[in-house]
């Protein structure tokens, strides 16, 4: 994205200029020049962030943000949240997506539509991206006991709090905070073989699930 | 207003013979003992072919079928997926037999063929509200400007635009002078390589996103182009002011569809998902559902791409045609929702109803209201991953949005709220389509209407013009009915 580089005090006072000129005073649009001064503030925090997460990369994310968040936390439970995900993991992913081996019909052309390259930058952009709780996820206390033994087996691999181990685990993704409907896809995916874990231990334990267990669990994870 | 111009009778009759239909599917549908085309054989005895079986009921499925009709064939079907006709297009349900559009709405200049499909089944049409101030939102900022229905956007910038759309042919961009590289830029680089602000760099992102359905990143510019060359400029294709936002259709525009359904009768089959099509290639095609099998002399598949490649070809479809299928974007990113007021009293205190937001839930909003505004309806795109999956906590989260942006307290309680996500539909999966770079000049896009064998393709990405609008739907139907009819008088002949 390019834009001019004007210093940001001399853009609020163009606006400040241009409220004066229309003839609005300051004492009766004290609200919309505060929310104008703010506009631009928030314009700003888009243009650095853009500077510091690269410029094409950020440009990129913008076409996933939609489904993912736009820093890949996703509030929503449909669709995963990419944030801290391992840049390897995203990348094997978006692969899997391009060639068909993952079947997923919006996935796979968006990811024919990349360049190794541009896979690298928005894997490396995600996996940079902090993790943030989904503030609207309400947690039911009776099921808290529940949700943590059935997902204590889960731990072995995808981390002791299910966040994830870049360095140890690559491949693997975290859980927690991603959504329920999200999880449940993926497990129904893992048990009907539309979705291969490389290692087959996925599949392998989905197998074993009922559809009810999946909901179980999938409700566990998201409440972890 | 009698019951004929009722939408609501319409959709009432309509889903009276649909549940009758549905039950009927089902009994016909024991594997390997009914052939569910045995009761449309119009001549030649039970188990001879029907003329043509359309796929998909959509708007260009149904204009496709009523064509038909109306050349006086009755041998024919058409196969719908999902429990009702419309495709795309579909009306949020409201108390009191209100509506509002939950997939495309708008009419605009230059569209005749959705224009004249209303005038022929009796569907009024009245503008869009769009005077008064629209609000722009960046962080916890807003400004509230009139763009009077325009876009805002740089004139230098649009004169540059039209100038080169004028060299690219609608119907076909890969032919146009200077096609590779201009498909090989994405909008983002046109931008780019020019003079734009950050605010307009921004609202290029929210307006790509929703006219072309990607960012400026993933759009081809020879694409864009393209658009702009058959919306006759940026004002017809971005605006709502003599724009393709212009003009609704009383009872919502899924009332096309529903009267046309209505007129097809029993013509229209809901629920008869196809899985597989068999000897497309010599013939009679063999159209698979789980409710039976259906044989045909001509198919016309009124699908989307991305949809085309769900369904089994044997054998399979030349490599051309299965190459742009897999590589068709197919993806919709922007949910639809309804927020649902006593009256739209926004419009007294000067504003529009439109939000704006570069980094919030809402990437536009607009009023949505009926003509006689017996309702006050804000509509909006909204990004999926920004709201939370309980639709109280989503409804809570945008009136909030809505009353902090426009400044009055009412808009925190709304009577109703609703929310289609386009993304939980199988049988959809797309919305317009985004042209990545590359794909338009790849060497693969004439296998987008290159008949073949039996199959005819339609849906609105073949329209020649207004592809991806509800009126290149209505003209690819137009076409493959000729199409098919044409074919039929060739097979008599040989």
């Amino acid at each position: 994205m390019v834009g001019e580089r004007r210093p940001r005090r001399t853009v609020k006072r163009a606006l400040i200029a241009v409220l004066a000129l229309l003839g609005v005073g300051l004492v009766f649009c004290g609200r919309e020049l505060a929310g104008a001064v703010r506009f631009l503030d928030g314009i700003e925090v888009q243009a650095s962030l853009a500077e510091a997460r690269g410029p094409r990369a950020f440009a990129l994310a913008q076409n996933c943000a939609p489904c993912h968040g736009f820093d890949g936390n996703n509030l929503s439970s449909r669709y995963p949240s990419l944030a801290g995900l391992p840049a390897s993991y995203i990348e094997t992913q978006l692969r899997a997506f391009a060639d068909g081996q993952r079947d997923e019909p919006m996935m796979g052309p968006l990811a024919m539509s990349l360049s190794d390259e541009e896979m690298a930058l928005l894997a490396s952009f995600y996996a940079q991206s902090q993790v943030r709780a989904n503030p609207f996820l309400v947690i039911d206390p009776t099921r808290r006991d529940a949700t943590e033994s059935l997902t204590a087996s889960c731990s072995a691999c995808h981390g002791s709090a299910l966040q994830g181990d870049a360095n140890r685990m690559p491949e693997t993704p975290r859980l927690r905070g991603q959504g329920e409907a999200y999880l449940a896809r993926q497990l129904q995916d893992y048990r009907s073989g539309r979705r291969a874990d490389p290692s087959g231990a996925m599949n392998a334990l989905a197998q074993s699930m009922t559809d009810e267990d999946i909901a179980r669990i999938a409700y566990a994870l998201q409440h972890r | 207003m009698t019951e004929s111009e009722d939408p609501r009778s319409d959709r009432r009759r309509f889903l009276k013979w649909a549940g009758a239909l549905g039950s009927a599917g089902v009994l016909a549908g024991v594997p390997g003992v009914v052939r569910a085309e045995g009761s449309y054989s119009a001549s030649g005895g039970k188990n001879a072919p029907l003329d043509v079986v359309i796929i998909g009921g959509g708007l260009a499925g149904l204009t496709a079928a009523r064509d038909l009709k109306r050349a006086g064939n009755k041998s024919f079907v058409v196969l719908e997926a999902r429990d009702r006709v419309g495709g795309r297009v579909l009306n949020h349900r409201l108390g009191d037999g209100y509506f509002s559009e939950a997939g495309g709405q708008w009419m605009g200049p230059g569209q005749t063929a959705v224009a004249d499909l209303a005038r022929e089944l009796g569907v009024g049409t009245f503008k869009s509200d769009y005077a008064g101030k629209s609000v722009v939102a960046a962080g916890r900022g807003t400004v509230a400007l009139d763009f009077g229905g325009g876009t805002g956007t740089d004139e230098t910038i649009v004169a540059e635009l039209e100038a080169l759309a004028r060299q690219v042919p609608s119907a076909a961009p890969w032919n146009a002078p200077r096609a590779v590289e201009l498909d090989r830029m994405s909008l983002a680089d046109f931008l780019g390589g020019r003079e734009v602000g950050k605010i307009d760099a921004m609202t290029w992102v929210v307006a790509s996103q929703m006219s072309v359905g990607a960012a400026p990143s993933k759009v081809s510019f020879l694409y864009y182009l393209s658009m702009l060359n058959y919306a006759g400029g940026h004002q017809a294709l971005e605006g709502m002011k003599d724009g393709a936002q212009e003009t609704r259709f009383h009872g919502g525009s899924e009332v096309l569809a529903l009267k046309m359904a209505e007129a097809l009768g029993d013509k229209v089959r809901l629920r008869t998902p196809v899985t597989r099509i068999r000897h497309w290639n010599g013939g009679p095609a063999e159209v698979h559902t789980p409710h039976g099998v259906f044989r045909a002399r001509r198919v016309i598949v009124a699908l989307s791409p991305p949809l085309c490649q769900r369904i089994e070809f044997d054998p399979p479809l030349p490599e051309a045609r299965q190459e742009l299928q897999k590589r068709w974007p197919a993806h919709a990113p922007l949910c639809k929702t309804a927020m649902v007021y006593q009256t739209p009293f926004w419009r007294d205190l000067g504003f529009n109803g439109q939000v704006g937001s570069v980094d919030g839930p809402v990437a536009w909003s607009y009023d949505n209201s009926p003509p006689d505004a017996g309702r006050g309806i804000i509509n909006a795109f909204v990004r999926v991953a920004e709201i939370p999956a309980q639709n109280e906590q989503a409804k809570t989260l945008l009136a909030n949005l809505y009353a902090d942006a426009i400044g009055d307290e009412r808009l925190r309680d709304p009577l109703e709220f609703h929310l289609h996500d386009w993304g939980d539909e199988p049988y959809t999966i797309t919305c317009i389509s985004p042209m990545p770079p590359g794909l338009l000049t790849s060497g693969l896009m004439p296998a987008l209407r290159q008949n073949v064998g039996r199959l005819i393709w339609s849906g609105t990405e073949t329209a020649e013009i207004w592809h991806g609008y509800m009126d290149g739907a209505v003209r690819s139907g137009h076409a493959a009915a000729l199409e098919a009819l044409q074919g039929l008088r060739e097979g008599e002949c040989a």
